[in-house]
């Protein structure tokens, strides 16, 4: 049998306020208890309108302390308030599956204890990034990676996909406690060197930053990635690396299906 | 802060016409919204940080945005 305390996890989106689905404002509107985590007093204020039973995890975050431990604390947080038997809310800036360790930690607990626990999708940065920077991740396909990962573990690029590398102004860091993007500039200068092995130095990459408020464009800064390692990164700025060029043709797997590279030109170049 | 200009940049972020206006206005939206003389002279400026300020919204800070690991 099913208990009875809830949790509904939803994103709040980028835009503040405006990002927000209908029914992900009911979630907050009717729920016994809301815990959010978003980055300004705007959002904040919004959401304690929506709802005044509203609590602000941040207040987990502490100086030196590894986000590790504050993310652990945020989930146990939201499972021991379900367990008090309330129908609880928790409102993460963004998707909340997204970059979000402690609302995914949350749900499998809840659901491991018989309690229902649901996940609600939110508009992402990269939902944004798609939007602003008029790219489709389809038409060459995408690799998105966490930007430290991708110099901490040996992974295989393809200089033929776009590229997006997140949480650029954290690269290298790994203490999981930096409160300031002020330490990345060693790790985006490997980074660039690594890039360089794959890509020309004038190849334009992108800095980019979703806006949160619509009286400001989102920052889409274009540099030569020769030039990266001088530029200036924040906690939100994503480092977008166009695909250089198309992937050659796979002769040999189209020739086993019958095709060759008249077949696939013939098709793509039918426009009308 | 403010609740007003709280109030106003919602109202921004929520309704497209009156982004809009705003754009085109120069300051008499938001003066027409009841904004105080100072925040209306604050949204001229159109000046990223000095909102950001007003908001509390520090974008070399990682608190308040969820971090992912390596």
């Amino acid at each position: 049998m099913e208990k009875k305390g809830t949790l509904t996890i939803v994103g709040t989106g980028i835009k503040i306020a405006g990002d927000m689905t209908i029914h992900t404002k009911a979630q907050i509107e009717q729920a016994d208890i809301v815990y959010t985590i978003v980055p300004d007093k705007v959002s904040r204020q919004w959401l304690s309108r929506l709802n005044p039973n509203t609590i602000d995890l941040t207040a987990l975050y502490g100086k030196s302390k590894s986000r590790l431990i504050t993310y652990n604390q945020m989930a146990n947080t939201l499972i021991e308030s379900v367990k008090e038997g309330n129908q609880v809310c928790a409102a993460f800036y963004g998707h909340p599956g997204v970059f979000a360790y402690a609302s995914h930690l949350a749900i499998s607990r809840l659901r491991q204890l018989g309690y229902k626990a649901m996940m609600e999708p939110g508009i992402s940065a990269e939902d944004w990034l798609v939007a602003d920077l008029g790219i489709d991740p389809g038409k060459n396909g995408c690799v998105s990676i966490e930007a430290t990962q991708f110099l901490f573990y040996q992974r295989t690029l393809d200089p033929f996909s776009l590229l997006v590398l997140w949480q650029i102004g954290l690269i290298g860091d790994h203490t999981l406690s930096l409160e300031k993007t002020n330490n990345y500039f060693r790790g985006l200068t490997l980074l660039t060197e690594e890039l360089l092995k794959h890509y020309p130095s004038d190849h334009k990459v992108i800095i980019y930053e979703a806006a949160t408020l619509a009286l400001f464009p989102s920052r889409i800064e274009y540099v030569d990635l020769i030039k990266l390692p001088s530029v200036k990164l924040t906690a939100i700025s994503t480092l977008v690396i166009p695909p250089y060029g198309e992937a050659p043709l796979n002769l040999a797997m189209l020739k086993k299906l019958g095709l060759n590279e008249n077949d696939i030109e013939k098709v793509l170049s039918t426009t009308s | 802060m403010n609740t007003n200009i709280t109030d106003y940049l919602l109202e921004i972020n929520t309704n497209p016409a009156m982004l809009s206006r705003h754009i085109l206005s120069q300051g008499d939206t938001a003066k027409e919204f009841g904004l105080s003389a100072s925040d209306v002279e604050l949204l001229k400026k159109n000046c990223l940080q000095e909102v950001n300020k007003l908001t509390g919204y520090r974008q070399d800070e990682t608190k308040g945005t969820m971090i992912s690991f390596f």
